[in-house]
């Protein structure tokens, strides 16, 4: 290949390795695979657990659950944002699928990993490349008879046809979407459009009912993506407001049935007119702040309209998104923890999904004092203003909701929020 | 008074059967009072009785309890009991005496302090389960036979509740046809698996853990993977080991963080 000299395993897996380690997904969850699921015709190896399983969390403290890599980073594409674009001239590595592959089933033998992460630059075509993971795929599940997860980055302007032959071999699929509006897309990487993330998106939806469909009727029915699909925005590269980057996760959820949207905080690796200067921090907390607020829309029955609106386009940094719309909409509460239907429950802050499960669950035993919501497991410093335990309100002091904020403003941001304070000259001596 | 049982599974539900049978013999008057307690903690000067395993018990009262308070409830008590937190077998014994009276599984009841004290233990041993079936490491041992070429592949670990029969599951149905020991160091017993879905737990040869092949190649690549996904921007241990506390990185082939030393000096 162009550009490659010859390389070791060793290199080609830290070169590799590290250009998709800006990649946030990892997880493993969402696929049962028993033996029926195998593909080879030999005895198989592995499965996949549906809650997923981490296997290292790495010096970031994300958790490493699949041996995430790149085909290749070489890349025809020119996105200013990514750090594998033409013009940078970082070292280049290219993996052969029987390599790759190899190396997966060791890694997997020895319970390092969940199975495989595979993405890629696009080399000489989008159909090429996905060929080429195609093949390691193929490999995988049908030589080695591999039977564990595996998750792989579509190629933007694939063909539908190499979409569907990888979703035949893949547990979940996804398309990076990076981008909410087209504007942003145009600007930092004009190789892309959002039409053309979104179309495989619908395609993998329609098929994946389909072979559900099908395996109702048949366990040995072929199945196609069954960890279901997920998706990255890029935050703080351009100037998409928290507004836009929600109201399109939920879109996606509704429409297109993901599993997830992931959210990246920015990490400056180039220096592009469009972009944030290379020395600016990645914005981590806003990142914490729409992962709380994605999950009041997937498990909480909340909409992104009620989070936020067109006069109040950002999530708040101080307090999470729950207090936050708690906090203005406090004429709601304080509601009776006795009395309260789950959906009323679920919005008090501190109390989550599975301690408003216990409630309505305890409450049938014996009316709940306010002792035994702590045994329960409600936070009660935060739920303590919103809630009435036998007609009584226990917080140390009534507060207007303005007072009230201040109060509520949360520890946890901080842990995530102030990573080690380093020089970024220690930076560049520490990328590996 | 005590029923005094040999510390395993077995014997803790003989145990509590003789307990409650002599509860119902004496119309439960003195009942409160009786409990089971392991041989090596036997207190002198308080009356006991040693129980004798029943043949099959184990099967019969996993079916008991399924059968009367929900399928649930066995594994319930089994992981509770492999937590090993001192006066967990009180508690299951108030646990199980509960869910008679109200004729069902009372583990929704967090508000009573035995199902409290259970819950937690059936969470402590789950959740050091499912972090070790992430977290176990194999290494290819070095056959000195080279006419086999089968590959074996040892683990081993020291947790801190007595899981090893809980993940024999998972890495038989995972590792189906390959050979595999893992070593449970703190209580010197392994499990072994051949093949298929068999596998047997054995106390621990001496030998077993002095033998250590270290495997370089495969190692080492796992060693310098594990160092090039930390992103340099969001270096953060506190994360990294709240998700992953240091009592479990000991038997880690990868070195986490190693970033965050090298950092300081």
């Amino acid at each position: 290949m162009r550009g490659v000299v010859y390389l070791d395993l060793m290199q080609k897996l830290s070169i590799l390795g590290e250009a998709a380690r800006y990649d946030v997904s990892c997880a493993s969850s969402g696929s049962v695979r028993g033996k029926h699921a195998a593909l080879g015709n030999g005895p198989s190896l592995g499965n996949a657990a549906p809650s997923g399983i981490c296997h290292s969390w790495s010096d970031d403290g994300r958790c490493i659950s699949l041996l995430k890599v790149l085909m290749t980073n070489l890349c025809e594409y020119n996105c200013s944002y990514c750090i594998n674009r033409k013009d940078n001239d970082n070292p280049k590595a290219a993996f052969t699928p029987e390599e790759l592959a190899a190396l997966t089933m060791e890694f997997y033998k020895r319970n390092y990993i969940e199975g495989l992460f595979l993405s890629s630059g696009v080399v000489k075509s989008p159909d090429h490349t996905m060929g080429l993971m195609i093949e390691t795929l193929t490999l995988l599940r049908r030589k080695y008879c591999f039977n564990g997860y595996i998750h792989v980055k579509t190629i933007p302007g694939a063909s539908p046809e190499a979409v569907m032959a990888i979703g035949y071999l893949a547990d979940r699929v996804s398309a990076n979407i990076e981008f909410c509006t087209d504007a942003s897309l145009k600007l930092l990487a004009p190789a892309k459009e959002l039409g053309s993330i979104l179309s495989p998106m619908a395609l993998i939806r329609d098929r994946r009912e389909e072979s559900r469909d099908n395996f109702m009727h048949s366990v040995h029915s072929p199945r196609f993506v069954p960890g279901g699909q997920s998706t990255q925005v890029i935050v703080g590269a351009a100037n998409e407001r928290d507004y836009h980057i929600l109201n399109m996760s939920e879109r996606l959820y509704k429409n297109y049935s993901l599993k997830r949207v992931y959210y990246s905080a920015y990490i400056p690796v180039n220096t592009h007119p469009n972009l944030p200067a290379i020395t600016s921090a990645p914005p981590i907390l806003r990142e914490h702040r729409l992962y709380q607020a994605d999950f009041l829309l997937r498990f909480y029955r909340f909409t992104a309209q009620e989070l936020l609106d067109k006069d109040n386009q950002d999530l708040d940094f101080e307090v999470d998104p729950k207090c936050d719309w708690a906090l203005r909409n406090y004429e709601r509460f304080p509601v009776e923890v006795n009395k309260a239907d789950y959906d009323t429950l679920l919005r008090v802050p501190g109390i989550g999904t599975l301690s408003a499960k216990r409630i309505i669950a305890a409450r049938r035993m014996s009316r709940l004092g306010f002792e035994d919501l702590k045994k329960i497991g409600v936070i009660l410093k935060r739920a303590v203003y919103f809630i009435l335990c036998d007609g009584r309100f226990h917080a140390p002091y009534d507060l207007e909701p303005d007072m009230l904020r201040g109060v509520l403003a949360d520890k946890q941001g901080k842990l995530m929020a102030s990573p080690l304070q380093m020089r970024i000259e220690d930076l560049n001596v520490l990328r590996v | 008074m005590y029923y005094v049982y040999d510390g395993t599974f077995e014997g803790f539900l003989s145990a509590v059967t003789e307990l409650f049978r002599g509860e119902s013999e004496e119309h439960g008057r003195c009942g409160k009072e009786a409990s089971v307690c392991k041989e090596a903690e036997i207190r002198p000067l308080i009356p006991h009785i040693e129980a004798e395993v029943i043949e099959g018990i184990t099967c019969r009262f996993g079916e008991y309890l399924s059968g009367h308070f929900g399928k649930a409830m066995p594994d319930t008590v089994y992981r509770a009991f492999l937590s090993e937190l001192p006066g967990i077998e009180d508690s299951l014994i108030r646990y199980i005496r509960l869910a008679r009276r109200i004729r069902k599984d009372p583990i929704d009841m967090l508000n009573v302090e035995c199902v409290r004290q259970v819950a937690q233990a059936y969470k402590r041993t789950s959740r050091e389960t499912h972090r070790y079936m992430g977290l176990l490491r194999f290494r290819k041992l070095n056959i000195t036979d080279p006419s086999s070429r089968v590959e074996i592949f040892y683990a081993e670990f020291e947790p801190q509740t007595d899981c090893l029969s809980l993940l024999a599951d998972h890495f038989t149905d995972r590792f189906e046809g390959i050979p595999f020991v893992i070593a449970d160091r703190s209580r010197n017993k392994c499990l072994l698996h051949m093949s298929g879905n068999d596998w047997t737990i054995r106390e621990a040869d001496p030998e077993l853990f002095s033998s250590k092949s270290v495997e370089t190649l495969y190692e080492a690549l796992w060693q310098r993977y594990f160092k090039c996904m930390a992103i340099p921007e969001r270096i953060n241990p506190k994360l990294q080991s709240s998700n992953m506390p240091r009592k479990y990185w000991k038997h880690l082939v990868e070195k986490p963080g190693e970033i965050f030393k090298s950092s300081i000096q």
